[in-house]
């Protein structure tokens, strides 16, 4: 699956929002309909039959029902990742020409912040509150960890007050190399699903099941934390990071956010989805040659050799290289004038 | 005498007085699409199409489940909102239907979105006011898309009769073509085009024109061989095979209409090149 950029404006500014960088070097930008048309096709000339509609803010593009729309009547599942701010307007558009689309067909992961530990004006959450409760059954809750001592108490009673989707997309707050946006360090993974673990009676309790999005190392779940998630039931426990193919509204295409200066391409020079992601896999590969694991343990790890594991997020491991950079060089030039060697 | 296809008025009288043609018949009324098909079917005529001349855009036109089986040529301003016409696409994919718009930026964008979701279109090109580059940015998506789509026209015509030994007249596809096409009114007089018969710009009344061809039908058929005889810069541009003079802007500009008639017999030339290697036919209808 590729997920659609719509337009590259934001309404919102989470401190750890992995999209900044890419959003804030881009032109204001929107798809047009003829790269709409275009890129629907090449997904269904690439076997794919679901597509995901990201930003910036999605729902603010001009033509988003019609585009929503549209692809529906081309037969794909579309899904929406949105922050569910928008005006009254829009989200009048949405119960209006949306309403009766089936849940399967159309779906959305509202990306939410915990109100009281990321700072909203209070009309933002209005806003928000006013979507999940136009669209909350199409609606997935999503949450990103970017700090170890969130509070995720707040959404279990949003996904029982508007009937949301009882399924929890939760990421890992990436860092984008190089940018100053707030993330999980490797070191305080550990801590962070420790956290996730402490909320397990309230995920059982509202039957809220949860699938972890790429950058979670196995090695930092313990065993009893492993047979939560897979009590849980049905959950999809991803330990691996692949190419997550993003496309923008101008057809440049990048492996993630994060990733978005690297190898970054035009859409038309590739035939299918297929070509796409092997040529971002072999970029995901030139950075784990280079930059090798975020642990140490990661070297020898079973579950990393048997490809269970990835070792962390590609994002990650760039992140550490791109900080070592500078400190090898002055190593390494101060070691070849120390070695004395003749010329 | 070639017997032309009649593109005539709904007219009980004139048609039921026409016998053994095949007849195409205007109406401005979506309550008459029906009547009008029958009309021409118990007449002892064979229908060529029911043309709707609406005012309305598509997704306003009272589109009826039972007109499943009469080909229809709609006339249209535009399509009209996506989002209402989305409603109407499952019945319109059904019907056999070609969508008439003028080539307007709006329009060939709504005609682009039409082939794609399965509704056969047909671009009215007229020298003068043409995003020649939008138009282009069409014709290869009509003509390269790789994703199965409605055919939208002229594009599709011209792919399938193309010869690059011959000029290639597509008129047909707007019904204008001297020597296929009488468009008339009540009294049977005949004129060579929709907009010339509107006008009153008749050329002579049919059972005369039967009788002896005017000098006009000759003239109209030939009236691409005076670009050579007149001098005119279109004699020596490489899109003439297809353009053949005929869209030649009044401002004499023609480096649009170059660039998107040589574009389009190159895409042409790169597609029979496909096929040849290939060597097998492409479909390129839903």
């Amino acid at each position: 699956m590729a997920n659609i950029l719509l337009t590259s404006k934001c309404t919102r500014s989470c401190p750890y929002c992995f999209a900044e960088r890419e959003m804030s070097s881009s032109p204001d930008q929107i798809l047009s309909w003829e790269n709409l048309i275009y890129l629907a096709d090449f997904m269904a000339a690439s076997g794919e039959r679901a597509i995901s509609l990201l930003g910036g803010e999605p729902t603010l593009h001009p033509q988003f029902v019609d585009f929503v729309l549209y692809l529906l009547q081309r037969e794909f599942r579309v899904n929406v990742f949105t922050n569910g701010i928008m005006s009254s307007h829009r989200l009048l558009e949405l119960k209006e020409q949306l309403g009766a689309v089936p849940n399967e067909r159309l779906s959305f992961v509202c990306n939410l912040n915990n109100p009281e530990q990321t700072d909203a004006p209070l009309e933002q959450q209005k806003r928000v509150e006013e979507f999940l409760g136009a669209m909350g059954p199409w609606t997935q809750p999503g949450f990103n960890i970017y700090r170890v001592d969130f509070d995720l108490k707040f959404l279990f009673d949003l996904v029982n007050l508007y009937g949301m989707k009882r399924r929890l997309r939760l990421g890992l707050a990436h860092p984008v190399p190089g940018a100053s946006s707030a993330y999980i360090k490797p070191g305080e993974i550990g801590l962070a699903i420790e956290r996730l673990y402490s909320y397990r009676a309230l995920f059982e309790g509202y039957q809220l099941d949860f699938g972890p999005d790429c950058g979670f190392p196995l090695c930092k779940f313990s065993d009893e934390q492993l047979g939560w998630l897979y009590r849980m039931g049905g959950v999809d426990m991803r330990f691996k990071c692949g190419p997550v193919i993003d496309i923008t509204p101008d057809m440049s295409v990048y492996s993630c956010f994060p990733l978005s200066s690297l190898d970054r391409r035009s859409i038309f020079e590739f035939d299918t989805l297929g070509q796409v992601a092997d040529f971002f896999a072999e970029t995901h590969s030139k950075i784990r040659a280079e930059a090798k694991n975020i642990y140490p343990e990661c070297d020898g790890c079973v579950q990393m050799n048997k490809g269970i594991c990835s070792g962390g997020g590609a994002c990650q491991l760039l992140n550490i290289f791109k900080n070592e950079t500078a400190v090898r060089l002055l190593e390494t030039e101060s070691e070849l004038e120390n070695a004395n060697l003749p010329v | 005498m070639n017997l032309r296809t009649l593109i005539c008025p709904y007219d009980p009288e004139l048609i039921n007085g026409l016998s053994n043609r095949e007849i195409g018949v205007r109406v401005d009324s979506a309550s008459l699409v029906s009547r009008a098909a029958e009309m021409v079917r118990n007449s002892g005529n064979r229908l060529l199409c029911v043309i709707l001349d609406s005012t309305q855009p598509v997704e306003a036109v009272p589109w009826e489940d039972a007109w499943k089986g009469i080909p229809i040529l709609l006339t249209a301003p535009a399509a009209g909102e996506f989002r209402k016409l989305v409603h109407k696409l499952p019945l319109l994919k059904t019907l056999n239907l070609k969508i008439y718009l003028s080539a307007t930026d709006e329009n060939i964008r709504d005609a682009r979105i039409l082939s794609s979701l399965g509704v056969s279109c047909v671009l009215r090109i007229e020298a003068g006011a043409v995003d020649w580059e939008a138009l282009t940015d069409l014709m290869t998506y009509a003509l390269c898309a790789r994703a199965p789509h409605a055919p939208i026209d002229p594009f599709d015509y011209i792919a399938r009769k193309y010869d690059a030994r011959e000029h290639l007249k597509w008129g047909g596809v707007y019904l204008e073509d001297a020597e296929k096409y009488f468009h008339l009114d009540k009294e049977k007089n005949v004129a060579l085009s929709a907009k010339e018969a509107l006008a009153r710009q008749f050329i002579g009344r049919l059972d005369e024109i039967e009788k002896a061809e005017p000098e006009e039908i000759a003239q109209r058929a030939d009236a691409w061989s005076r670009n050579f005889t007149g001098n005119s810069p279109c004699a020596t541009c490489e899109g003439f095979k297809i353009c053949m003079g005929s869209f030649r802007p009044e401002d004499g500009k023609t480096e649009g209409c170059k660039a998107f008639f040589s574009e389009t017999i190159e895409t042409l030339g790169e597609l029979y090149a496909q096929k040849d290697r290939a060597g097998k036919e492409r479909v390129w209808q839903l």
